[in-house]
């Protein structure tokens, strides 16, 4: 902190707003393990469904040992977080709802429309579960 | 009274908030600004001071209605995060807003009342 800073007396209003510019960088570096967390969600909540869609059958083979390293990767990304990105707390539950609806709808067009497999139709599917994440991502990330 | 005497003469200056107008807590509020929460531990790495110094305009700001202090626990660690009241997003808001009109020597474009 500079020095004319110190008393009202000094004060230099240049070097208070380079002050604010200042603090509001560091905080703002400090994001990225907040868009990382989410990214990962994202990826992790679309390879979840299009595995889930295109190989049913090898569930407890790929999915579960997936998702025990997503939680491990959480956990730490959760440890490691020192800061939530300005906006985003208000959305969050809003997001892990709207996944979750996305999620029945996928699991519902996937029993009655998308054939079996590793199609195209199973990854876009298995996508939109992933989309809500992957948009509180990018919206952390362009602040 | 002079307005000398109550400091609420005409010029900017005069309507700095004295809360956060100290160098500890100018870094503090434009930290806080930026996020809707901020753990302490980054909140004492940014404004590079003690512990009980942060502490300590922590509690200045929060008597204030400026900041909210959270204390909790993630698995068995304690954790202390700080968020800005919106009460204080607006007092760091119209400090801001002072500060351009000193620096830019006449009133802010998003200054409250007419120039």
């Amino acid at each position: 902190m500079v020095e004319s800073m110190n008393t009202s007396e000094s004060f230099d209003p240049r070097a208070a707003s380079a002050e604010i510019d200042r603090a509001a960088a560091r905080v703002r570096r400090a994001r990225w393990w907040y868009v990382a967390a989410w990214a990962v969600m994202a990826v992790y909540s679309a390879a979840f469904y299009i595995g889930l869609m295109a190989y049913p059958e090898r569930f407890e083979d790929l999915v579960i040992p997936a998702m025990l390293l997503v939680v491990a990767i959480l956990g730490f990304m959760s440890w490691r977080q020192r800061m939530v990105s300005r906006g985003a707390s208000r959305v969050e539950t809003t997001v892990i709802l709207s996944s979750i609806c996305l999620g029945a709808v996928a699991a519902v067009v996937n029993e009655s429309a998308v054939p079996d497999g590793l199609t195209v139709w199973a990854v876009l599917v298995g996508v939109l579960p992933a989309i809500p994440f992957a948009w509180l991502a990018w919206r952390a990330a362009r602040r | 009274m002079s307005t000398t005497a109550t400091g609420e003469g005409a010029h900017p200056r005069h309507r700095l908030d004295e809360v956060i107008h100290a160098p500890v807590r100018l870094s503090v509020m434009a930290a806080l600004a930026e996020a809707d929460r901020v753990a302490f531990s980054l909140l004492r790495d940014t404004v590079e001071v003690s512990d009980s110094l942060l502490s300590r305009h922590i509690s200045t700001l929060e008597s204030a209605g400026y900041v909210i202090v959270v204390k909790g626990y993630e698995g068995k660690r304690p954790r202390t995060w700080f968020s800005l009241t919106d009460q204080g997003r607006a007092a760091f808001e119209r400090y801001r807003s002072t500060l351009r009109e000193l620096i830019e020597g006449g009133p802010a474009e998003d200054a409250d009342g007419p120039p």
